[in-house]
C-alpha cells in the first residue's frame, strides 16, 4: 500500500477549489504602495524570501482549509504482523449446568460456578497470547457465533465476559462444533488452527451431523482440544461402563463424543478437569501446544486528519496576520512644507 | 472680473533664466545674441568707414585714436529666445502627484512659461511618455493664457505607460535654434535612454529637473513589510524594511541622484531637485547660481 492510497476524502468535490490556492500568487495580503520604479527599491534576498513565504503561507492557509473541509483522513490500514501464536476458536458450553460449581451446587462466595472459571481463565489465556486471532462461539440448544476470527483483543475479552451469563438448557456438540470449524478464515490457511471446546457435559451427535463434521474436519486440519469441566459424580471422559451396563452415546455421551473425536482423524487432546487448578493446567498445555509462526494482521483505525489540517490552516493565518500586522506603506501624501524644505 | 481671467495654480514670479552662451535669432528680446545692434551694452568700437552709422560717433574715443579714425560705437544685440519645457510624461512620474492642488510639475512647468512670457521669450511644451503624445506638444508661444492651460493640463494629466521612447521622438520637433530646455523627469530610465535624450538635445542648452518625491527617499518606514507596485510595470516587490536595508536604500538613492548629477554634468549643467513640491525660490537660486 502506498503512502498515498492511504490518504483520503470525506467529501471529494470540495478538493475542486483547489485552484483557490494558487490566488495568492495573484493577490497579496498587503496593501500595495506605488513605487516610481523598481530600481528605486534595494534588491534584498532577505524581502524576496519573505514575499515566497507570504504566498506558500496563503496556498497553504486556502489549501489546507480547503482539505480540512473535504475532511481528509488517514484511511483504516492493516498491518500484517508476524507472531507466535495460532487461530483458535473457543467454543463454549452455554448449558445451564455451567451455572453450577463443580460440586454441582449453586455458586456461593467460597467456590466459583464453572463457567466463571471458565471465563476467568480464558480471558488469561487470550490476554497472554496477543498474537493469536481468536473467535468465540457458544452453544447450547443450539450454535451462536459471538465473535468472528478477529485480531481484537478487546472483542474477545468482551465475548469471553459474557459466557457466564446463565444459560439455556440443552447442549448440541455437534452442531457446534460444525459452527466452529466454518468460523476459520481463509487467512487463517497458513498458520496453525485450534478448536477449544469447553463444555461440561456433551450430547449425543445426529448421524447426518457426525457426517457434516467428518467432512469439514477433512477438508480443515484444525487441532481439536476438548476441555471437559468434570462434575462432581458424573461421568467421565474415560470411564468404561461397567459391565452389564449399557454402553451407548445415549447412557455415556462424554465417552462416546471422545471416541468420535478421535475418530474424525484431526491432532487431539481431551483435558478433564475437575477443579479451577485443572482447567488452568489444562490451558497452560494448550497454550505451549500452540505457539507456532502465525501472521496476523492488526488494523490502525482511520485518522481523521482535518483538526491538523485546520490547525496548519491557522498557523499559516498566524503568518499573514503577522505579515498584516507589520505592513507599512510608502507614505504619498507630502509632507508640511517646513519639513520638505529641511530635507530638499 | 470673470472667473476665465482667474490665474490657475499659485501665484507666479519671473525667474532669471538665462541661455548659456550667445542667443541667435533676429528677433528682439532681453537674452544677450549673436551679433550687435543699436543700443544697450557697449560691445565695441568699429570704423566710420565700416559702419557709417554718424548717430553713434563716439567723440572721445575718436579723439583718443592716434591714427585719427572716427570710432563709432556698437552695441550688444538682444534677442528672444525659445524656452522649452520637455516634460517625460511616463508611468513612474505619476508618482505622489494624483490631482494634487500643489502638483510640483505643473507649478514649476506653469511658473517657467509665466516668466517667458514676461520675459518677452517664446514658451514651447514639449511632453510624452511612451509615445508621442501630439495634445501635449506647444509649439514656441507667446499666448497670454499659456500658464494657466500648462498648469490646468498637467494637473489632470498624471502619466502613465512605461519608458520615454515617445518623448525621445517627439524631441524632434523642437527648433533646430538653439533654445533653452528644461527637461522635467524623474530620469528613472536606463542610461542608454538617458544617454540618448541628452544626447538628442545637444545644440540646445538644456536644465535637467529631476523630479523626486521624499517618500521613497528619505520619509521611509522605520520597520515593517512593505509592497511597492511599480507604477509603470507594474510588477510587485516585498521589502522588509528594517535598519540596515533602509540604509542601503538611502545610499543606493544618493548614488543614483550622484551618477545622474555626473551624467549630467558632462552635458552641460547639473539637475535642480524638485522634492515633492515646486519652491520659487529654489528655482530662482538655482538659476542664477547655475546649480553649482
Amino acid at each position: 500500500m502506498t503512502a498515498l492510497s492511504a490518504l483520503g476524502v470525506d467529501l471529494p468535490w470540495v478538493l475542486l477549489l483547489l485552484p483557490l490556492a494558487l490566488l495568492p500568487v495573484l493577490v497579496s495580503p498587503l496593501r500595495l504602495s506605488s513605487a516610481p520604479a523598481d530600481e528605486v527599491v534595494p534588491r534584498d534576498p532577505l524581502s524576496s524570501a519573505i514575499g515566497a513565504a507570504i504566498i506558500a503561507a496563503g496556498a497553504l492557509a486556502i489549501a489546507s482549509l480547503i482539505f480540512g473541509l473535504a475532511g481528509f483522513h488517514l484511511r483504516e490500514q492493516s498491518i500484517e504482523r508476524r507472531g507466535s501464536g495460532a487461530n483458535i476458536v473457543l467454543l463454549i458450553d452455554r448449558s445451564s449446568s455451567m451455572d453450577s460449581t463443580f460440586a454441582d451446587r449453586l455458586p456461593d462466595g467460597a467456590e466459583e460456578s464453572k463457567s466463571a472459571a471458565a471465563r476467568r481463565l480464558l480471558t488469561d489465556f487470550a490476554s497472554r497470547r496477543p498474537a493469536d486471532r481468536v473467535a468465540v462461539a457458544a452453544f447450547s440448544t443450539s450454535p451462536m457465533p459471538i465473535v468472528p476470527m478477529t485480531d481484537e483483543h478487546e472483542a474477545v475479552r468482551a465475548a469471553i465476559a459474557a459466557i457466564d451469563h446463565p444459560g439455556l438448557a440443552k447442549t448440541d456438540v455437534g452442531r457446534g462444533l460444525l459452527l466452529a470449524f466454518s468460523m476459520f478464515d481463509a487467512s487463517s490457511s497458513e498458520s496453525s488452527r485450534a478448536v477449544v471446546l469447553v463444555s461440561d457435559g456433551a450430547a449425543v451427535i445426529d448421524r447426518r451431523v457426525q457426517d457434516a463434521l467428518r467432512d469439514a474436519a477433512a477438508r480443515s486440519p484444525v487441532s481439536l482440544y476438548w476441555l471437559f469441566l468434570r462434575t462432581e459424580g458424573a461421568k467421565g471422559i474415560y470411564d468404561a461402563p461397567a459391565s452389564g451396563e449399557e454402553d451407548s452415546p445415549f447412557s455415556n455421551p462424554e465417552r462416546h463424543l471422545n471416541i468420535f473425536l478421535k475418530s474424525l482423524g484431526l491432532p487431539y487432546r481431551a483435558f478433564e478437569a475437575n477443579s479451577a487448578a485443572q482447567v488452568s493446567d489444562a490451558i497452560r498445555e494448550i497454550d505451549q501446544l500452540e505457539q507456532r509462526p502465525t501472521f496476523y494482521k492488526e488494523t490502525i483505525p482511520k485518522r481523521d486528519l482535518s483538526p491538523w489540517c485546520f490547525g496548519l490552516a491557522a498557523f499559516a493565518i498566524a503568518l499573514l496576520l503577522a505579515a498584516k500586522l507589520s505592513e507599512r506603506r510608502l507614505d504619498e501624501d507630502v509632507a508640511p512644507a517646513g519639513a520638505a524644505r529641511a530635507q530638499s | 472680473m470673470s472667473l476665465a481671467r482667474e490665474p490657475a495654480g499659485p501665484p507666479r514670479r519671473d525667474l532669471p533664466y538665462r541661455l548659456f552662451g550667445r542667443a541667435r535669432g533676429v528677433a528682439p528680446g532681453a537674452h544677450r545674441a549673436v551679433g550687435s545692434g543699436a543700443n544697450g551694452a557697449f560691445l565695441r568700437h568699429v570704423s566710420l568707414l565700416e559702419l557709417p552709422d554718424a548717430r553713434r560717433i563716439d567723440m572721445r574715443a575718436s579723439l583718443l585714436d592716434p591714427l585719427g579714425g572716427v570710432k563709432v560705437r556698437r552695441f550688444e544685440r538682444r534677442a528672444r529666445i525659445d524656452v522649452f519645457v520637455v516634460l517625460d510624461l511616463s508611468g513612474s512620474m505619476a508618482f505622489g502627484r494624483s490631482h494634487r492642488d500643489d502638483d510640483p510639475v505643473a507649478d514649476l512647468c506653469a511658473a517657467i512659461a509665466h516668466a517667458a512670457i514676461r520675459g518677452q521669450d517664446r514658451f514651447g511644451l514639449i511632453a510624452a511618455g511612451p509615445t508621442p503624445r501630439a495634445d501635449f506638444v506647444i509649439r514656441a508661444t507667446r499666448r497670454r493664457g499659456v500658464p494657466d492651460e500648462v498648469w490646468t493640463r498637467l494637473r489632470a494629466e498624471a502619466g502613465a505607460g512605461r519608458g520615454v521612447g515617445g518623448l525621445l521622438r517627439s524631441i524632434e520637433e523642437l527648433p533646430t535654434r538653439r533654445s533653452l530646455v528644461f527637461v522635467v523627469s524623474d530620469f528613472l530610465m536606463p542610461p542608454e535612454a538617458l544617454d540618448g535624450l541628452l544626447g538628442q538635445l545637444w545644440r540646445h542648452d538644456v536644465v535637467p529637473v529631476v523630479v523626486r518625491s521624499s517618500a521613497v527617499e528619505s520619509r521611509l518606514p522605520r520597520f515593517g513589510l512593505i509592497e511597492t507596485r511599480d507604477l509603470e510595470t507594474g510588477r510587485r516587490r516585498l521589502v522588509l524594511m528594517r535598519r540596515s536595508l533602509r540604509e542601503r536604500w538611502l545610499a543606493e538613492a544618493r548614488a543614483r541622484r550622484a551618477a545622474l548629477d555626473l551624467v549630467f554634468r558632462s552635458y552641460g549643467r547639473p539637475g535642480f531637485d524638485l522634492v515633492d513640491r515646486f519652491d520659487g525660490d529654489a528655482f530662482a537660486d538655482f538659476l542664477l547660481s547655475g546649480g553649482v
